[in-house]
C-alpha cells in the first residue's frame, strides 16, 4: 500500500517515470474494459489512450490509494460513454413502447459451457452500441438503470428495454455458436 | 426469467470480468507523446530531460553567440571595407595636409562603434594644433569641434610622451626647419628614424616629394573641415605647388623617414577597429580569470549501468593573446541505483488433497452418504521474481586542465575552442542496500551495477561560450564530447578505456 501512495504521490508530481509504472500495471485490465465496449482492439485503444491521458491529468484530484482501481475504470468508462455520445448519430435506441418483450425464460446454461472468453468478447462486441452500451454498464461496471438513463440521456424503460435485447441477442448467438 | 438472467450475467462476468489484453506498444508512445505536448503547452519541463535541456540551452546560446558575432562583424567589415578605400589612402599619403586628417577620419569612424574607448589626453590637442600650424594650416575657432576630434584622435599615433615633441615650436618654422632641428638635436630620433621599417617604398618616395614640393602659403586657406570633407575629392584638393625647389637631400630624407613612420602608423591603424587595436595590445598581455563551474555528463552509451555524474570545480585561468590556459580543482560525483533482481523459487503448499478414507450410510436412511476424508495439503514449486534496489554513491577529487583557443573575440561574446583533461581519485564511496534480500530455494540474480569504481582519465573537445553579464563577469556554458582514457568503471568484459560522454558546463567566470 505505501507503494502504491508513493507511486501515486509521483504521479501528483508528474513524473513520467511513474506514468510508465502505471500504465504498464493498469493497461491491460484497462484495455480489456474498453474491448468490450468497442468494435476492435483499434477502437479500444484509442479510448484507452484517451482515458489514460484524462487519469494522468486527473490524478491531483484522487484522495485515496485504496480506490486507484475503480476510479480509474470509471474513468475508462466514461471515456467510452463520451465516445459513443461522440458516434451517436450512427446509433439509435429503440423505446420499450416500440417492441414486445420476449420472456427470457429459456435455459441458456446447457450451451454456455463449452463457450470461451474469446467468443464471448467477439459476441459482446458485435451487439449494437446501444445494447453493448447498457449490457456493459450494467452487467460489468455496476451501473444502475437509472444512472446508464442518466449518463445516455436515454429513459429508465429503453434502459431496460436495451438491456433484454442485449440478453436475448446474446443467447442466441450463444445458442448458434 | 430472472434466474436464467442473473445466470447469464454471471456467465458474462465470469468471462470477462477480468479480462485482461496486452495493448500496442504505440499506444504508451501515443500518451506519452500527447503528455509532452500538453505539459510543453503549459511551461512545465519536468519531464524533460536534462540532457535535451542544456543541449537545447547550449545551441541556443551558441547560435544567438554567432549571429550576434555575425551582425557586428559585418558592420564592422562594413567600416574597415569603406577605410581601406586605396583612393583614399593614396590621398592620404599624397598631402602631409590631409594626412592627418584622414587619419583623423579613420579613428573618427572607429571611434563612432565604440566611444567608450576614447581617452583623453589633455596634451594632444596643443600638439596637433602645433602640427597644423607646422604645416601652414589656419584653425578657425569655429571648427572648434572638428579640431577637438581631430586632435584626440590624432594622437592615437603621436609620441606625445617625447620630450621634442611636447617642446614648443614656433609657428614661423617651416616644417623642414623642424624637422631638422629636432634630428639635430636628438641623435635617438636619428637612430629611430634610420631603423623605421618602410612599407611601401614607392608611395613613400611619392609622398616625400610631395610634401617637399608644398609651400604652406598656398594651402592656408584650405580650412581643417575642408580637408577632412574634401579629401575624397581629388579636383579639389589643390596640386602641390613647389615653392622650395633647393630643399636639401638630407633634409628630403629626414622628412622621408619620418613620413614613411607616419606611414606605418598610420597603416597599422588602417583597416583595423579599435577593438582590434586594443585586442592587439590587450593580446601582450597575460590576462586572469577565476570561474566556478557546474557540470553533468552523460555517457553516450546504451549500457543501462552506466551513470550521469555531475561536477563542481572552481578554476583559474590565464589567457595569452587568444589562447586560453585553466587548472582548477573540483568535486566529481556520481549516484547509482543498481537493481538486483531475485528470480528464486519454493517448495509452498498451493492447496489441499481432500484423502476420502471412506463412505458410511445414515442408518434407516439408505440414500444418505456420510464421507470421511483427511485433508491434506499439496505441495508444490513456486517460481518468485523481486527485484531490489541498491544505491552506490561515489565522489571523486578531480582536477581539470584545459587548453582552449579563442576563435571568436568580441566585446561580450567570446567562443573557445579547447582541448580538455580532467583527472579524478576516488575518495568517497558509500552503499545502500535493502536490509533484508529475498530468502529461498535456487535463489540467483543479476547484477546490472559496476562492481568496482577506480580512479579515472579523460579528455575532451569542449566549444566554451562566454558571455558578458555585467562589469568582468561573464557566464559560461560549454558543452563537451569527451573520452574516458582510464574509465573508472569495471563490470565483466570490459574494457578499460571508453565510452564517450557528452558533457554541458555551465558557470560564471570573472575575468581580472
Amino acid at each position: 500500500m505505501e507503494a502504491l501512495e508513493n507511486l501515486i504521490n509521483d504521479l501528483k508530481a508528474g513524473k513520467r517515470k511513474a506514468q510508465a509504472v502505471l500504465y504498464k500495471k493498469y493497461a491491460p485490465s484497462l484495455l480489456g474494459l474498453c474491448m468490450r465496449y468497442g468494435k476492435s482492439k483499434a477502437e479500444a485503444e484509442d479510448v484507452l489512450q484517451e482515458g489514460f491521458i484524462k487519469i494522468f491529468e486527473k490524478i491531483g484530484g484522487l484522495q485515496k490509494a485504496s480506490s486507484l482501481e475503480p476510479w480509474m475504470k470509471r474513468i475508462m468508462v466514461n471515456t467510452a460513454i463520451n465516445s459513443y455520445h461522440k458516434n451517436l448519430k450512427h446509433y439509435y435506441h429503440q423505446d420499450i413502447d416500440d417492441i414486445q418483450i420476449q420472456d427470457g425464460s429459456e435455459d441458456t446454461s446447457e450451451y454456455m459451457g463449452g463457450i470461451t472468453p474469446e467468443k464471448v468478447l467477439k459476441s459482446v462486441q458485435e451487439l449494437p452500441e446501444g445494447y453493448k452500451l447498457v449490457l456493459n454498464m450494467y452487467v460489468f461496471d455496476g451501473f444502475s438503470h437509472k444512472e446508464i438513463a442518466e449518463e445516455l440521456s436515454i429513459s429508465i424503460n429503453t434502459s431496460k428495454t436495451q438491456l433484454l435485447k442485449a440478453r436475448r441477442k446474446l443467447r442466441e448467438k450463444f445458442k448458434n455458436a | 426469467m430472472n434466474n436464467n438472467n442473473n445466470d447469464m450475467d454471471k456467465f458474462l462476468r465470469g468471462s470477462l470480468g477480468n479480462l485482461e489484453i496486452k495493448p500496442s506498444q504505440s499506444v504508451w508512445k501515443s500518451v506519452s507523446k500527447r503528455l509532452l505536448i500538453l505539459e510543453l503547452a503549459r511551461l512545465n519541463f519536468t519531464n524533460i530531460g536534462k540532457f535535451w535541456l542544456y543541449s537545447g540551452l547550449a545551441t541556443v546560446t551558441t547560435v544567438a553567440g554567432l549571429s550576434l558575432f555575425s551582425i557586428n562583424n559585418n558592420s564592422s567589415e562594413d567600416k574597415i571595407s569603406e577605410i581601406e578605400d586605396p583612393n583614399q589612402i593614396t590621398e592620404t599619403r599624397a598631402n602631409s595636409t590631409s594626412n592627418i586628417s584622414s587619419k583623423t577620419s579613420t579613428v573618427l569612424l572607429d571611434h563612432e562603434n565604440d566611444e567608450s574607448n576614447l581617452q583623453i589626453n589633455e596634451a594632444e590637442p596643443a600638439i596637433i594644433a602645433d602640427e597644423l600650424n607646422d604645416e601652414g594650416i589656419e584653425i578657425k575657432e569655429n571648427d572648434e569641434v572638428n579640431q577637438s576630434q581631430e586632435l584626440h584622435d590624432v594622437t592615437y599615433i603621436a609620441d606625445t610622451k617625447h620630450p621634442e615633441i611636447e617642446k614648443p615650436i614656433t609657428k614661423d618654422e617651416s616644417p623642414n626647419q623642424v624637422e631638422e632641428q629636432i634630428v639635430k638635436e636628438d641623435p635617438a630620433i636619428i637612430e629611430t628614424l634610420a631603423i623605421a621599417e618602410v612599407a611601401d617604398e614607392s608611395q613613400v618616395k611619392k609622398s616625400n616629394t610631395e610634401l617637399v614640393n608644398e609651400e604652406p602659403s598656398k594651402i592656408t586657406h584650405l580650412k581643417a573641415p575642408d580637408v577632412y570633407n574634401d579629401e575624397r575629392k581629388e579636383e579639389l584638393i589643390m596640386p602641390p605647388q613647389s615653392s622650395n625647389q633647393d630643399k636639401k637631400p638630407d633634409n628630403d630624407k629626414n622628412v622621408k623617414q619620418k613620413k614613411a613612420k607616419k606611414i606605418n602608423a598610420n597603416k597599422n591603424t588602417f583597416g583595423k577597429s579599435n577593438e582590434d587595436n586594443a585586442s592587439q595590445s590587450q593580446s601582450k598581455e597575460i590576462a586572469y580569470s577565476v570561474s566556478f563551474n557546474y557540470k553533468h555528463d552523460w555517457p553516450l552509451d546504451n549500457k543501462e549501468y552506466l551513470p550521469q555524474t555531475n561536477a563542481f570545480t572552481i578554476k583559474g585561468g590565464l589567457t595569452w593573446k587568444h589562447w586560453d590556459f585553466n587548472l582548477g580543482i573540483g568535486l566529481h560525483s556520481e549516484h547509482i541505483n543498481t537493481e538486483y533482481e531475485f528470480l528464486y523459487s519454493t517448495y509452498d503448499s498451493t492447496g489441499f488433497f481432500y484423502d476420502i478414507d471412506y463412505y458410511e450410510t445414515i442408518p434407516g436412511n439408505p440414500d444418505s452418504i456420510i464421507i470421511h476424508y483427511t485433508i491434506s495439503p499439496v505441495f508444490d514449486t513456486v517460481n518468485h521474481q523481486d527485484i531490489e534496489q541498491k544505491t552506490q554513491n561515489s565522489r571523486w577529487v578531480v582536477i581539470p586542465i584545459e587548453i582552449g583557443y579563442q576563435i571568436l573575440q568580441k566585446e561580450s561574446y567570446v567562443l573557445k575552442a579547447g582541448i580538455s583533461a580532467s583527472i579524478g581519485w576516488e575518495y568517497y564511496r558509500e552503499n545502500i542496500a535493502p536490509t533484508t534480500f529475498p530468502a529461498g530455494f535456487n535463489t540467483s540474480y543479476q547484477q546490472k551495477g559496476a562492481q568496482s569504481v577506480s580512479p579515472f582519465i579523460t579528455v575532451g573537445f569542449s566549444l566554451e561560450n562566454q558571455i558578458k553579464i555585467y562589469n568582468k563577469w561573464w557566464f559560461i556554458i560549454e558543452p563537451q564530447v569527451y573520452y574516458h582514457m582510464k574509465t573508472p568503471y569495471k563490470w565483466e568484459n570490459s574494457k578499460t578505456s571508453g565510452p564517450f560522454g557528452f558533457g554541458i558546463s555551465t558557470g560564471i567566470k570573472f575575468k581580472f
